[in-house]
């Protein structure tokens, strides 16, 4: 496949995930690991308390594929019927027991099922074959389903063993909880002028761009890693977390996602993070990241940044994170120095600088952010020139 | 209360400066930025200033200028800023209440700025606190 394809379908779901980020306050994360969900044909189960904005954020990221979707809220009372497609009465009267499948989820490519623990036994045990298998059988009814990826979402894990296993099914579990207490002000901001005026929806991501990845997934090198990876799982299962071998496995898919999308063929230590999501414990999870501190450290990833802040809560993403964000103000100068833009963007590079010193003292800044760090030091010296005002108090006499 | 140090990646939207002379400080540094840093609001106490970020217009994000020797805060709870890399030693669910709590009895209502100090350690239960609107830093 060729490699200009490749980067251009990146910066295509980077782009993407900007859009669909921007109308969601401390939503990339979810947005991120839904798209590698979608990216290695591979389940996902958010967990989290009601109104965390689990299901808007799904739904719009559902509405911006170009994929058959198929949503539904279940609850203890929901018949087969409502998700799989009712008997075929004309059928029926032949003595063919066949469900109408037509925009029911046999049918979707993209799934989003809201409080799935709560469905019953018949429903889960159908779904455990597609899920498995991207097989519905009812009776002698059988097809083959095309899904890519089930987005489920539920307010808890379940206890139940039973329940339990299924919820396994799912490669990546994230633990959704309500946006911060700082980022309360952007929250209303947001939920104000959506209801104002809504969100613009973003352009569907066209389903060739995600092929293109999901064949390019699997053709990625993780021989390189292959160790590594099974250290980690050592580590982990030697603490008492159980990660299944099915989700061991799988995992090399995520592990390749990740890798192809830093851009590169061949894995590396910076592609381990996933490992995190296939814990299916929120306190776990944290005893995962604090255990693999010093394995994870390289972790980076520039399309799925703030799912590897997450993953690792470490400073080496943090410093992957802020080299980002500090190249790209970089180049966003604006043409004209007498532009108050431009004094802007000073503005924003010398906040940038602020936040890197914050996070590390000079001896121990990393290398790349340490090079950008001397950039914006360079273009702050030539452009603040004549921008003070000497001669006043800035503080007034209040101060 | 425990304060304990954490990995320094909280966004940055505030400064402290702490000791003689600090609003000084502060008003010479102001005088060499560009005029939206001027523009900030900041609050003073005998030997602390400090400076809080806003956004531009149209953006989320709040900005700071770079001042030598400041300390860079990050609000944990609404009216509560912690120096970046700090961290109540509490489950997120119950810091709105403790902090409630905290203040009650101190006497202060927020905003408040907490500085916890750690010296050597990894944990604290001694903390600075400069509540904003009372100027004078007070010893807890």
């Amino acid at each position: 496949m060729d490699q200009g394809e490749i980067s251009g379908a990146i910066e295509q779901v980077n782009a993407h995930l900007d859009a669909l980020a921007g109308q969601f306050v401390s939503r990339r994360a979810l947005l991120e690991l839904v798209m590698l969900g979608l990216l290695t044909r591979e389940h996902v189960l958010l967990i989290g308390p009601p109104g965390t904005g689990k299901s808007a954020a799904v739904q719009a990221m559902a509405r911006a594929v170009d994929a058959r979707s198929f949503e539904y809220l279940i609850g203890r009372f929901t018949e087969p019927g409502e998700l799989f497609g009712a008997l075929d009465l004309a059928a029926l009267r032949d003595g063919e027991v066949r469900p109408v499948t037509s925009g029911m989820l046999p049918e979707a490519e993209v799934a989003f099922l809201d409080e799935i623990f709560l469905g019953s036994t018949a429903i889960l045990n159908s779904l455990l074959k597609i899920l498995n298998e991207r097989t519905y059988r009812r009776g002698q009814f059988q097809t083959q389903v095309p899904l890519i990826s089930c987005i489920a979402a539920s307010n808890e894990l379940p206890e139940d063993a039973a329940l339990a296993a299924f919820a396994d099914r799912f490669l990546v579990t994230m633990f959704v909880d309500p946006v911060g207490e700082d980022q309360l002000p952007a929250l209303l901001d947001a939920g104000w002028r959506e209801t104002l005026a809504g969100n613009a929806p973003v352009p569907p991501l066209d389903r060739s761009v995600l092929a293109r990845l999901q064949a390019a997934i699997l053709t990625v090198d993780v021989g390189g890693v292959r160790e590594d990876y099974a250290h980690i799982v050592r580590k982990i299962r030697l603490t008492g977390v159980p990660i299944s071998d099915r989700k061991l496995v799988k995992g090399l898919k995520l592990i390749a996602a990740a890798a192809l999308l830093r851009g590169n063929m061949k894995a590396g230590a910076e592609d381990l993070w996933p490992v995190t999501y296939l814990v299916q414990s929120r306190e776990r999870q944290q005893e995962v990241r604090d255990l693999l501190h010093v394995e994870l450290e390289q972790s980076r990833n520039p399309v799925l940044t703030s799912s590897v802040a997450q993953a690792t809560h470490g400073l080496a993403a943090h410093a992957a994170l802020l080299a980002e964000q500090a190249a790209q103000l970089l180049q966003a100068r604006p043409a004209l120095e007498t532009d108050r833009l431009f004094e802007h963007w000073l503005v924003r590079l010398e906040t940038m600088l602020t936040r890197i010193e914050a996070a590390f003292s000079p001896d121990a800044m990393p290398q790349d952010v340490r090079a950008l760090h001397t950039s914006i030091e360079a273009v702050l010296a030539a452009g603040h020139k004549g921008t003070g005002a000497a001669g006043q108090s800035a503080l007034g006499a209040d101060a | 209360m425990h304060w304990r140090r954490v990995d320094p990646v909280q966004a940055v939207d505030a400064l402290l400066l702490i000791g003689d002379e600090a609003s000084a400080r502060l008003d010479a540094a102001l005088l060499a930025k560009p005029a939206f840093a001027r523009s900030l609001p900041f609050a003073v106490g005998v030997d602390w200033a400090a400076l809080f970020g806003r956004p531009l217009q149209g953006e989320d994000q709040p900005v700071l200028p770079r001042i030598a020797g400041a300390i860079p805060l990050y609000q944990a709870q609404s009216g509560w800023w912690f120096p970046v890399g700090s961290a109540l030693d509490v489950p997120d669910s119950a810091q709105a209440e403790l902090l409630k709590d905290f203040a009650r009895h101190a006497g202060w209502a927020p905003p408040v700025i907490i500085v916890p100090r750690f010296g050597s350690r990894s944990f604290s239960c001694d903390v600075d606190a400069y509540p904003v609107h009372l100027r004078d830093p007070v010893s807890v």
